[in-house]
């Protein structure tokens, strides 16, 4: 399966509000009302699934 | 109230803290304390705004540059204004604990009960009045409720700064905190007595 499609349902809106934010973490938290060392870490979260995922 | 650093941005953070730190330090130079430590306050005889300031900006000096070294060693994209943020608003419960100190309370109940111990005949039962023990008791049990709530949020505000994660982590910052205490301690007794 795509790993894409592995990632849960929350994790696939965090990447396309990502996309469309153009890859700034500073709107993206200002979008989601949270801190921007919040969504950085959620985005480094992310990051490590994925390679895992990929292993 | 134990994890405002999730939301809330830098910005609105600093500001909030800024205005409460200063707040606090004149709460303390009215009644007569001194923050003479990052999680330390003590009655003294006089005071300037001033010293009290310098008091509560070498502690969260302290805690800056401890932190954001050991932030950094975790995670290099650990910023210097989230650590600010985070040793900023964690200080301020300790800014509630000077009202214990209105009109000296807090330093004669501390004298009255000292001047009721015989140092010289130990054997002897302390003469204690109630008021007095129940002033101490009742700051005791406040201030370690403020040191809990300090910890929580500067263990939580450090946690989202660096993403830091394990049992490894906590023991370092557990012992940065009490690195932090002396470090403090030694800075204002050198450069703000």
């Amino acid at each position: 399966m795509p790993v894409l499609l592995q990632l849960s349902e929350e994790e696939q809106q965090f990447i396309l509000e990502f996309f469309l934010s153009s890859g700034s973490l500073k709107e993206m938290a200002q979008k989601m009302g949270n801190s921007y060392p919040t969504v950085r870490n959620k985005l480094d979260d992310m990051i490590e699934k994925v390679k895992q995922l990929n292993l | 109230m134990f994890n405002p650093f999730e939301k809330y941005s830098e910005k609105t953070l600093l500001l909030f803290g800024i205005t409460l730190t200063l707040l606090g330090s004149f709460i303390g130079y009215l009644t007569k304390v001194r923050f003479d430590g990052v999680f330390d306050m003590h009655p003294v005889e006089s005071t300037t705004f001033l010293q009290v300031l310098v008091d509560n900006l070498l502690n969260t000096l302290t805690l800056v540059l401890l932190f954001f070294l050991l932030g950094k060693s975790i995670n290099g994209k650990t910023r210097w204004v989230d650590i600010l943020s985070v040793a900023i608003i964690s200080r301020i419960p300790f800014y509630a604990l000077p009202l214990f100190n209105i009109g000296g309370l807090l330093n004669k109940s501390t004298q009255k009960l000292l001047n009721g111990i015989d140092f010289q005949d130990l054997s002897q039962p302390p003469v204690v009045e109630l008021p007095d023990l129940l002033v101490i008791l009742v700051f005791a049990v406040i201030s370690i409720l403020c040191l809990i709530w300090f910890v929580a949020l500067f263990w939580n505000g450090f946690r989202v700064a660096t993403n830091a994660k394990g049992a490894k982590n906590v023991i370092l910052f557990a012992v940065l905190l009490l690195l932090a205490e002396v470090l403090s301690k030694v800075l204002i007794s050198t450069f703000n007595a």
